[in-house]
């Protein structure tokens, strides 16, 4: 057993040398790129890369200093080795990019179709987003590209993201910062075995600045990260109905964000399915700590979240079944535990004073709820809370916006079916910690409400839900000692504990 | 009403004449396309974008005034003339892999199939022909270039392209002749210079070509100002001299 084990040890250190051997080190310096901020690379690194991916792969390393750039594509067995103080810095200028024929999209970085890939060291890519889309825009205005400029800015798959890499096949992400794109940040698309570890994101040079964005992805790791993003952070998308999110881990990662942070959607198309969520802390959040939209006819099933802390977070938990674009395919969403979460909830908005902050609201609205939302015939199924305490600042003023308990306040209460989903698409809801509605088998065990102020909401509302146990579930407002928190309408099988 | 239809005709008088000057030949700076005069910005990509557009909607000058414009290769298209003014420098990249072309030929402006096409005026092409050469054989010693010729580019690479006018600009410091055009028809050449020292190369180049005309150009370079295989037919040449006063004379 032991001799096996030495064996084992043995054959490992062997292939770790081999692997060491057979993958050799390039300088990009020595294919005559150019370190000094000005000198555009692109055409070196991509001579690189070829050269490399053609001789048995290795690794091209940055040496300290800024190595501007536009689109490139990585090859297969090639990994980009960013040295400390090495920085891929995105050209300014928008004709330095390419929107890839297939794709679609526009990309520093572009690999499609490759294996055993990678960026590492603790370099920087740093898009230089901002100077580069509004670059983009002048272009626009002169008529040298055509853009409809919906909402005064150019179509995000028009302006350059850090990194897109699709269908490829062993990704390995590690070590590295990535700031300021011009659009998204690093897409992962349809890619198989992607790890994404120890990495510092800074994007929020321009609109639509995400962390992370995972789309029809399978067998993912991200740990050990750390994003701070204009818009959402770890994002996981389905563009295809044929694909989805799968197997995935997300563990020790903290987010701060202008949109949601943990976030399957908005486009949703095919599925999420096997996630764990683990250690996670989200803070300055100025939509859900967590949300899940299966709002494109995808099937979102076995979530299990452990461990959450957000603070200032303008919504906790946000799950939601739409038909916006599903064309026929029936959502569903099913199996989801989030348990061990802290979470608190402020008066104001949670993300004042970031660059590209979130939009004012169209108010009214009272502190909104944590909520699962389905639609009519589409419920959402077996949801578990466990282990949880909400500090809300309650404070809910009915003079200000009011939503009442009677049916026809309820009934009321639009059902947004095709809609955009977002925490505070309903406007005031009746409750100030939890509302529920077209659902099944809804548990809540050693879950604790706050609210900081009186509200004049009850704490959880359910409306038209087949089985909703509480188990030792505790409410704290201030003078609310006769007030009933729970309320419920049109549902069946209540167990209160 | 007759001044109404009197108004109407004048306008579009207006619109005919605006229509016509517009076909002569439509003027584009370069700085409508975000290109840099200062020696220093990369303009390759913008310089290419300002062709395809020029290119796209029928054709047209690309200027050029004063400064220096540092490129790596542009591929030149229909109906596109490019015209460096007095003092304007189009400044070859030092840098090897900046270089693209046709048929194992790199060069700073190469086309194929195209027609109409030139470049005037009586600002400069500049080759960087030792920096790039030096560049070249760097990484040669790498390993990373086995054949050098391919990455060595001239400063005009013309294939099988038709209706060329090459007016007024110097050429000077090519890494290899420094223009070279093959199976291409109908070119006239007029006032044009070239200056070759450093690399040691050529002038002009000819294989498969017809209908040449070229008058009033001075070739200064250390080896034979042309190169023509005997391949191309309808040969011009007049007050085309060397710096010894020598015409040069050609094969008819």
């Amino acid at each position: 057993m032991i001799k096996g084990l030495k064996l084992g040890i043995i054959m490992c250190l062997l292939q770790g040398m081999l692997f060491s051997v057979s993958a050799k080190d390039y300088y990009i310096t020595d294919f005559g790129a150019k370190a000094d901020g000005v000198t555009v690379n692109t055409r070196i690194i991509q001579r690189a890369v070829d050269f490399v991916s053609e001789n048995g792969g290795g690794r091209i390393i940055f040496t300290p200093g800024g190595f501007v750039t536009g689109t490139f594509y990585l090859k297969s067995n090639v990994t980009l080795h960013l040295e400390g103080g090495a920085s891929l810095l995105g050209s300014n200028n928008p004709w330095d990019y390419v929107i890839d024929p297939k794709i679609k999209w526009c990309s520093m970085i572009f690999a499609v179709n490759q294996t055993n890939i990678g960026i590492t060291g603790k370099g920087t890519i740093n898009g230089r987003g901002y100077v580069t889309a509004n670059n983009l825009v002048q272009y626009i205005h002169r008529g040298l590209f055509k853009d409809a400029m919906k909402l005064d800015r150019p179509y995000e798959g028009n302006r350059p993201m850090n990194i897109y890499f699709r269908e490829c096949t062993n990704v390995t992400v590690q070590d590295i910062t990535l700031k300021d794109p011009a659009s998204w940040n690093q897409t992962y698309d349809q890619c198989k075995n992607v790890l994404v570890e120890r990495e510092i994101v800074d994007s929020k040079s321009y609109w639509n600045n995400d962390g992370i964005d995972i789309i029809d992805c399978e067998d993912v790791v991200i740990r050990d990260c750390f994003i701070d993003a204009a818009d959402d952070v770890y994002c996981f998308k389905s563009h295809s109905a044929d694909h989805g999110c799968k197997n995935v881990l997300l563990e020790n990662c903290v987010g701060r964000s202008s949109a949601n942070g943990v976030k399957f959607g908005t486009v949703s198309r095919g599925f999420f399915k096997d996630f764990k969520i683990r250690n996670i802390t989200m803070y300055d959040t100025f939509r859900s700590a967590i949300t899940f939209a299966a709002v494109d006819g995808a099937d979102i099933e076995n979530i299990e979240v452990d461990g959450v802390r957000a603070y200032n977070t303008g919504n906790v938990i946000f799950l939601r079944m739409g038909r916006r674009w599903d064309k026929g395919k029936e959502p569903s969403m099913k199996n989801i535990l989030i348990k061990n979460v802290y979470a608190e909830v402020p008066a104001g908005k949670p993300d004042e004073g970031y660059s590209y902050e979130g939009p004012v609201e169209d108010q009214p609205r009272n502190i909104s709820p944590a909520s699962i939302i389905g639609i009519p015939g589409y419920r959402i199924q077996n949801v578990k809370m466990e282990n949880m305490e909400i500090v809300s600042c309650g404070g809910g003023n009915p003079r200000y916006a009011y939503r009442g308990l009677a049916p026809a306040d309820l009934d009321g209460i639009p059902e947004m079916i095709a809609h955009y989903p977002e925490f505070s698409q309903f406007k005031e809801l009746p409750a100030w910690g939890f509302y529920i509605r077209h659902a099944d088998g809804i548990t809540f065990e050693n879950v604790k409400f706050i609210a900081e102020k009186e509200d004049y909401r009850p704490s959880i509302v359910s409306d038209d839900v087949n089985g909703l146990n509480l188990k030792n579930v505790k409410f704290e407002e201030p003078n609310s000692d006769k007030k009933e928190q729970v309320f419920t309408y049109k549902t069946q099988n209540v167990v209160i504990e | 009403m007759i001044r109404k239809s009197l108004l109407v005709s004048f306008l579009s008088l207006l619109t005919f004449v605006g229509m016509l000057s517009a076909q002569e030949s439509k003027l584009y700076t370069a700085t409508v396309f975000g290109i840099h005069s200062d020696g220093v910005t990369d303009n390759t990509t913008s310089i290419q974008k300002a062709i395809d557009f020029i290119h796209e909607k029928g054709g047209g000058t690309l200027v050029f005034y004063v400064g220096r414009y540092l490129t790596g290769s542009v591929e030149l298209k229909s109906n596109v003339t490019i015209r460096m003014a007095s003092g304007a420098v189009l400044v070859g990249s030092p840098l090897t892999y900046d270089y693209k072309g046709v048929g194992g030929q790199t060069a700073l402006i190469y086309a194929k199939d195209q027609e109409n096409i030139g470049v005037e005026g009586k600002g400069v092409l500049e080759g960087s022909g030792l920096a790039i050469q030096a560049d070249i054989a760097k990484q040669v010693a790498k390993g990373y270039v086995k054949n050098a010729s391919e990455y060595t580019p001239t400063l005009v690479l013309f294939e099988n392209c038709r209706n060329i006018t090459m007016k007024q600009f110097t050429s000077q410091n090519s890494a290899v002749t420094a223009q070279i055009y093959k199976g291409c028809e109908n070119m006239t050449f007029d006032n044009i210079y070239v200056f070759n020292k450093d690399p040691k190369t050529a002038a002009v180049s000819f294989s498969g070509c017809k209908n040449i005309t070229a008058k009033d150009c001075y070739f200064d370079t250390p080896v034979n100002a042309l190169v023509s295989d005997g391949t191309s037919s309808g040969l011009s040449f007049s007050k085309c001299i060397v710096p010894s006063g020598k015409e040069i004379k050609v094969e008819k």
